[in-house]
């Protein structure tokens, strides 16, 4: 893929996650709530997950970051926390080994890599969710 | 044949570009991030070259010819160094690891003693983290009130409100002189003024301002100065802290370690005065001795000339950036350095700076240390755009127009 290829699919597939991000809102007794926080750079989402197991998040960050959000909290929807872990655990696995994704929004987020130095907005929510369920 | 060193001063930001390899490696690479670290010149890549290849040895301890000379060689540079601020001894300078330890070492080794419950220091709130977070540190542990003098909307200091902070029971005041974030140039000759008059001394965070506004300390006479090589066309790892006579018997070592006693027994230790007491281990010889050699090419240089184009060439940058419809600059300071601040409307810095790396511009997105600056501002973060002496218009323009690219493509 080019560059200019990548920056297409940035623009198709990135940018309208950023525009209009999936369950952007905050929740009234969520069953958890976890921050997934980058100091290094300032993105900050406080994400909920709801009793019936619906993912929903507040805060401010870059395209990147926001969308790898918005697209994760939508994949697990209606699963159980250990379930969560995992599956945020192979994505991450994936985006580690190159690893080809047959679900098309993956796919470009994984090859949002190649964006030098964008790795932790893709890994931001990934990570905390990860290490908030395999804890808890 | 014997060729002599041109005596004629580089005075144009292409000529001085063609000094630093890294822009022939890398011909299209417009580098916009002077303010973290500046790039080497070949006579400083050589110099350290040099000395590992041909004068490499610990210094002080041995008695052999190699360690002499490379003993003396860290000596010379300690002299560089102490001259190019016009510091009133040599053994004023100290080599650290860099600004932050620099800073470390003033709080923990010379301040933390002094500081008592109810005291304070005085910082001010455009200060980078490493000229923040050790005074607040100190100041939790002792009891003691860290005062942020605020900052205004063009992003500079009021110096009344500055001087109503500062009383009897200020400990010290820790000040800027060159903001990373916003490049406003603080008035650091009125706040020394101000702090002595109180009988309070004043350390000057020096990282930004070294190279292109170097202070004369002969004038200035601030107590402590603090600077890193990596930000002045030398090499990474190297720091200066600049201490004032008056200072000096008061410094503790802060590492413990071989090089800086007098005697030790099983009971006791005497240490060496300041500065040796702060050099405890190996010091970073080739990396000094690669500072000296910036500070030699920054001597060599047309620098007044030099500075000035770059003002003129920054403030082109400010006037077009500000003239793109939805580009906000963080800060508008009248007196200001090469460092630019901004922002686009509906896209986050990092994505600005992804598309501007695109196009071969390295400019730093992100909070740049400076948090609590950032959230009294309001915004996560900002792309910096920070420019030295051998950034040329066509950089410039590059930048312009990658901007009004993206611009186009996001919006």
């Amino acid at each position: 893929m080019t560059k200019e290829e990548l920056k297409q699919l940035f623009k198709e597939k990135i940018v309208p996650h950023q525009r209009t991000p999936y369950h952007f809102q905050r929740i009234e007794n969520p069953q958890h709530e976890i921050q997934a926080y980058n100091p290094f750079c300032g993105d900050k989402y406080h994400i909920q997950i709801s009793k019936d197991h619906q993912g929903y998040f507040q805060g401010m960050g870059c395209a990147i970051s926001q969308a790898s959000t918005s697209i994760l909290l939508q994949r697990i929807e209606g699963l159980p926390g250990d379930d969560i872990a995992e599956y945020c655990h192979n994505f991450l696995q994936a985006l580690a080994d190159d690893s080809s994704l047959a679900d098309e929004e993956l796919a470009v987020l994984t090859a949002l890599k190649h964006f030098d130095g964008r790795m932790d907005c893709i890994t931001l929510p990934w990570k905390a969710l990860r290490d908030y369920f395999k804890e808890s | 044949m014997v060729v002599k060193e041109s005596k004629v001063r580089l005075s144009s930001p292409a000529a001085i570009k063609q000094q630093f390899p890294i822009f022939s490696e890398f011909p299209e690479l417009v580098y916009l991030d002077n303010a973290a670290t500046t790039q080497r010149p070949q006579r400083v890549i050589d110099r350290v070259s040099n000395f590992h290849q041909q004068e490499n040895a610990s210094i002080r301890r041995g008695v052999y010819q190699l360690s002499a000379r490379a003993t003396q060689e860290f000596e010379v540079a300690r002299s560089t160094v102490a001259n190019f601020f016009q510091a009133p001894q040599d053994d004023c300078i100290a080599f650290t690891q860099g600004t932050t330890e620099s800073v470390n070492i003033v709080a923990r080794s010379i301040i933390g003693d002094r500081l008592t419950p109810g005291d304070n220091v005085v910082v001010s709130l455009m200060e980078h983290h490493a000229n923040f977070i050790p005074w607040q540190m100190l100041c939790q542990a002792n009891q003691a009130q860290l005062r942020v003098v605020p900052v205004d909307e063009s992003g500079e200091l009021n110096l009344e409100e500055f001087n109503a902070q500062i009383d009897s029971r200020t400990a010290l005041v820790a000040i800027v002189h060159v903001s990373n974030t916003l490049g406003t140039i603080n008035p650091i000759h009125e706040i020394v003024r101000m702090a002595h008059q109180k009988e309070v001394p004043v350390l000057v965070d020096a990282a930004q301002s070294a190279a292109l506004y170097p202070l004369d300390l002969s004038e200035l006479d601030c107590d402590f100065l603090v600077c890193s090589a990596h930000k002045m066309f030398g090499p990474f790892g190297v720091g200066v802290l600049y201490v004032h006579p008056r200072y000096h018997r008061q410094v503790q070592p802060y590492n413990y370690g071989g090089g800086i006693i007098r005697s030790v027994t099983v009971e006791n230790t005497e240490f060496l005065p300041y500065p040796y007491l702060l050099e405890a281990g190996t010091p970073n010889v080739a990396g000094v001795i690669g500072l000296a050699e910036a500070i030699r090419f920054i001597e060599s240089i047309d620098h007044e000339s030099l500075v000035k184009q770059l003002h003129e060439l920054t403030n082109v940058a400010r006037r077009k950036l500000a003239s793109i419809d939805g580009i906000s600059l963080v800060g508008n300071p009248a007196i200001s350095s090469s460092i630019l601040s901004f922002g686009m409307a509906g896209m986050h810095p990092h994505d600005i700076a992804s598309f501007l790396n695109e196009d071969h511009i390295a400019v730093r997105a992100g909070q740049h240390c400076t948090q609590p600056l950032l959230d009294h501002w309001g915004v996560p973060a900002t792309v910096r755009a920070s420019l030295s002496i051998y950034n040329t218009p066509p950089d410039i323009d590059q930048l312009i127009e990658s901007i009004q690219g993206i611009k186009d493509f996001w919006v």
